[in-house]
């Protein structure tokens, strides 16, 4: 196909999709190879970004999905005062961090490095969708690990948990 | 009471002693050379402002300190030492752990906050239209068999267990369910019937929870299978 059009190809499926959707199912779907689709994204992402677009292309692992630019978040505020809006407290987000960087956890983990429970957050970042049980650890107890989701990485605007700010791991 | 002892400002023992280890202009080592574990035992003044699991966690670290600081006046018996962890060196790895993830989740703010603005289409619920919708009748029986097992299971459960003061009133919404079970399978990407109700004790959360999956069965946004007789029946995305 000619690369045009598999631009067009990726926009029609990304805005039926809404959500994100594999990279690996674009390329079957299309009938093109991974790397192509991957590369034809790049393209897109770095297009899109350049001519000002509303609509932009983002990653979310190997997946991609449609987003807004965040240039016109006042309209969209104006008009439709989304209530997508939420932030985390301190509490959930320290539990976050040390999931986001350590991942997979278990809770055991997680609370002996904050020296507190953490049952509430953890509860709450489930709910919020931002972390998933992937599995059990293999030790006594078969305690239930961590994982952050993709809607962790659309969160916090990021592709993949390698674009988190480096620890500043002093003298550890 | 005073400002100084409000313990609530604190995320937990760990946080206070950062926040008095900083105040302090001093390196985490030095703690124990200071006058951090006064300093730390006058905010206990504020414990019982606190609930019962958060001031038990500031109060197990005030033992923790007096015994460390204890340590410290006493001469060390020979033997004891190459058997045990130092508790001091213990605690301090754990306030540098911990420094390190309170720095992180500051990071995250941020990128928290620069990600604000950003819009995601939530993916559609009902995806498509469907105009002929069956469900043949063995499925539904089998659903029902399951569930009804699943719910004398809880039952045993409750009847077994201790009574538990319910110190909250449990809210649980069909939608919030529904959306627990579409990111359960989002990321596992199938799930039998069995383990979705694995980890739920509570006859209401259960009760909620099949209506949800009811719900997004009847919708065409999952599907539910069952191979052969008495097999776990494997719920999945269409």
């Amino acid at each position: 196909m000619v690369e045009n059009n598999i631009e067009s190809a990726i926009e029609a499926i990304l805005f039926v999709a809404g959500d994100a959707v594999k990279i690996d199912d674009i390329a079957e779907a299309i009938g093109e190879t991974k790397v192509t689709i991957s590369s034809v994204a790049d393209k897109m992402i770095e297009e899109r970004k350049k001519k000002g677009s509303g609509i932009e292309v983002f990653r979310v692992g190997d997946k991609l999905q449609l987003t807004t630019s965040k240039k016109y978040e006042e309209y969209i505020k104006k008009l439709f005062m989304p209530d997508n809006t939420y932030v985390i407290t301190n509490a959930a987000i320290e539990t976050l961090s040390i999931i986001a960087y350590n991942q997979p956890v278990t809770r055991g983990e997680i609370e002996k490095i904050r020296g507190v429970s953490c049952t509430y957050s953890l509860n709450a970042l489930l709910n919020k969708g931002l972390i998933y049980e992937s599995g059990r650890k293999d030790t006594l107890g078969h305690p239930k690990l961590y994982k952050t989701s993709d809607e962790f990485l659309r969160h916090f605007g990021i592709s993949n948990v390698e674009e988190l700010p480096k620890l500043n791991a002093e003298d550890q | 009471m005073d400002y100084r002892f409000k313990l609530d400002q604190f995320e937990g023992p760990l946080d206070l002693l950062l926040h008095l280890i900083k105040k302090s202009k001093i390196n985490i080592e030095d703690i124990f050379v200071s006058e951090i574990t006064e300093q730390y035992l006058e905010y206990m003044e504020g414990l019982d402002e606190l609930d019962m699991d958060k001031s038990s966690e500031f109060l197990n670290m005030a033992a923790t300190l007096i015994y460390i600081k204890s340590r410290t006046l006493v001469p060390k018996p020979i033997d004891d030492d190459d058997l045990e962890e130092d508790p001091e060196q213990e605690l301090i790895e754990r306030l540098k752990a911990y420094k390190i993830f309170k720095e992180a989740s500051l990071n995250m703010k941020g990128l928290e906050k620069q990600a604000r603005g950003r819009h995601f289409k939530l993916p559609l619920e009902y995806p498509f239209e469907l105009d002929d919708f069956s469900i043949s009748g063995a499925t539904i029986d089998k659903l029902y068999t399951a569930f009804s097992k699943v719910m004398e299971r809880a039952i045993e459960i409750e009847e077994h267990s201790y009574k538990q003061v319910e110190i909250e009133r449990e809210i649980v919404s069909v939608r919030e369910r529904r959306r627990y079970i579409r990111n359960t399978l989002k990321e596992k990407g199938t799930i039998s019937f069995d383990m979705l109700f694995e980890d739920m004790s509570s006859r209401l959360q259960i009760a909620v929870t099949f209506l949800a999956l009811l719900e997004l069965l009847h919708a065409g946004f999952l599907k539910a299978e069952q191979r052969e007789n008495l097999d776990a029946i494997i719920i999945s995305k269409v």
